[in-house]
């Protein structure tokens, strides 16, 4: 599904990501961690084309990111949802028009996008808060708006990026078990964190970066 | 791709950002009354110089040697031309009486002549209709190159300043035109930049999400066109309202009743209703146009 074949990152002359190589199959929950500035974040950037690889070939489903042309990318994008670290809420829309958005984009009507929207908003426990405002809520509420509009146009591929950053663990329990679940349903799930209580015993695939390198993929 | 959302989109963004869109309607307007004002006053120019012919009267000399029998095959083939509209021979015999009815003082015109030397003439009223100037010089040119014709009098002069004044005008208003559509275009490149940098967030997120680059665009063309179609409206009640000033003007003062003010503005009340039409339309396609060129390219 996502295929690394050593795969280099540069920003200005800062190596980002040096020669990765490393296979995410289809329907798999892998992990992706390793300390602050070791590369989750550019790993997850180049799956969803937000970067660009300076060198290496990098495929994602039937689409080479390192040669994919610019009018390729939203047909990528809707294929993968995203949970952002910064969440990238819209403060200035309801949480109901937040998760509604990956279905206006590809789209669909009022009438046929509300009760997806519902049922998304209703596995993240959110199902009462579609009239607020993304301001008005926790972090965690946040937190879940975003993976409900992640997961709401069911995409193939789910990228968090350090999704219970700041949660306490009852909330962070409950993430995870949202991600178990789509992930049940076949979607392929990576997740980049640095906290070790998410994958220690999880029996998934953990692939471990440092300054930019892979230093080791291991089952925890 | 244009759907719903992109309207709502678009009318909340207008209801958001009221000032910077009414600032943006308003200067449209402006740039489109001024463009109408122009047009207008071309459409008189033309309408007056088209009429202008009908003014003068053709006058043709004929030679020494025109037989009466020449004369009447042209006054025939006259008669057939479309552009004619009365036809009359002025034997050179009446021609001098004419002339000495003019000048009656004794002494001043006959006296010594043995021989009548005006020539025979025949004197053109031309219709207003389907006449333009260069119509006019065509014909003059053909019957110049009539043998028997010595020589014609249709006032070329006089036409030929009005052509040039009517030629100047029409190119400073033509450049004036380019001006101001080029201001109003980019009044709307400006306006529909500031609102896309204004929302570059979202718009940063709906790409995240994968929006198409039509999906991002939608909304602020419609932004844009709306914006123009408010200014086309200010500007045709600008338009109305002159309108109602030279109506009232040529038609309730006495003392500048013969000054023609309500020709120089050559609009039927249909005409005046239907830039309620071209003047809306016109400032949303301009609006299309330079919320376009605005938006750029939508780069991922």
């Amino acid at each position: 599904m996502i295929q690394f074949e050593g795969v280099s990152k540069v920003y200005d002359n800062q190596l980002a990501l040096k020669e990765i190589t490393l296979t995410i199959e289809k329907g798999e929950l892998a992990f992706v961690t390793g300390p602050s500035g070791a590369g989750k974040t550019t790993l997850l950037k180049l799956i969803y084309a937000h970067e660009r690889p300076d060198k290496g070939r990098l495929t994602v489903g039937e689409f080479d990111l390192s040669t994919i042309p610019e009018r390729d990318i939203p047909r990528l994008r809707r294929q993968i949802g995203i949970v952002f670290q910064d969440f990238r809420l819209i403060d200035s829309k309801t949480v109901f028009e937040n998760v509604a958005m990956p279905l206006r984009i590809r789209g669909m009507s009022d009438r046929d996008l509300r009760d997806i929207v519902y049922e998304s908003l209703r596995l993240v426990g959110l199902r009462h808060k579609i009239d607020s405002y993304p301001p008005t809520l926790s972090g965690g509420e946040q937190q879940r708006v975003a993976i409900a509009r992640a997961i709401v146009a069911e995409p193939l591929i789910l990228l968090a990026d350090e999704p219970t950053g700041n949660l306490d663990p009852e909330n962070t329990k409950s993430i995870m078990n949202i991600f178990k679940e789509i992930n049940a349903r076949g979607t392929t799930v990576v997740i980049a964190t640095h906290n070790p209580d998410l994958y220690t015993h999880s029996g998934r695939r953990v692939f471990k970066l440092k300054e930019g390198y892979l230093t080791g993929v291991e089952i925890l | 791709m244009i759907t719903g959302y992109s309207f709502r989109f678009a009318f909340e963004s207008l209801i958001k950002e009221f000032w910077i869109n009414l600032m943006a309607s308003l200067s449209t307007g402006m740039g489109l009354f001024l463009i109408a004002v122009i047009s207008l006053g071309f459409y008189n120019i033309n309408l007056l110089t088209e009429r202008l012919p009908e003014k003068f009267t053709v006058v043709i000399y004929m030679k020494e040697k025109a037989s009466r029998n020449d004369i009447d095959r042209l006054m025939a083939e006259l008669r057939n031309n479309t552009m004619v509209k009365s036809i009359k021979f002025i034997p050179k015999e009446i021609a001098l009486e004419e002339l000495k009815k003019r000048f009656p003082e004794p002494g001043l015109i006959g006296e010594g002549l043995d021989e009548n030397p005006l020539p025979d003439s025949i004197e053109l009223k031309l219709k207003s209709e389907y006449m333009k100037a260069d119509e006019i010089k065509a014909f003059i040119t053909h019957l110049k190159s009539i043998s028997f014709i010595d020589d014609i009098d249709y006032g070329e002069e006089m036409m030929a300043s009005v052509m040039l004044v009517k030629r100047a005008v029409e190119t400073a208003g033509l450049i004036l035109t380019v001006l101001i559509l080029t201001g109003v275009i980019f009044n709307f490149y400006t306006t529909i930049k500031i609102l896309f940098y204004r929302k570059r967030e979202e718009v940063e997120t709906f790409k995240l999400l994968g929006a198409e680059a039509s999906f991002i665009r939608a909304p602020f063309l419609i932004e844009g066109a709306i914006i123009g179609i408010a200014g086309g409206l200010f500007a045709s009640i600008l338009m109305l309202g002159l309108y109602q000033i030279i109506v009232f003007m040529s038609s309730g003062l006495p003392f500048i009743r013969s000054i023609p003010l309500q020709q120089l503005l050559l609009l039927s009340s249909t005409q005046v209703f239907s830039l309620f039409l071209i003047l809306p339309v016109t400032g949303g396609f301009l609006g299309i146009i330079g919320s376009f060129i605005g938006l750029g390219r939508i780069r991922y």
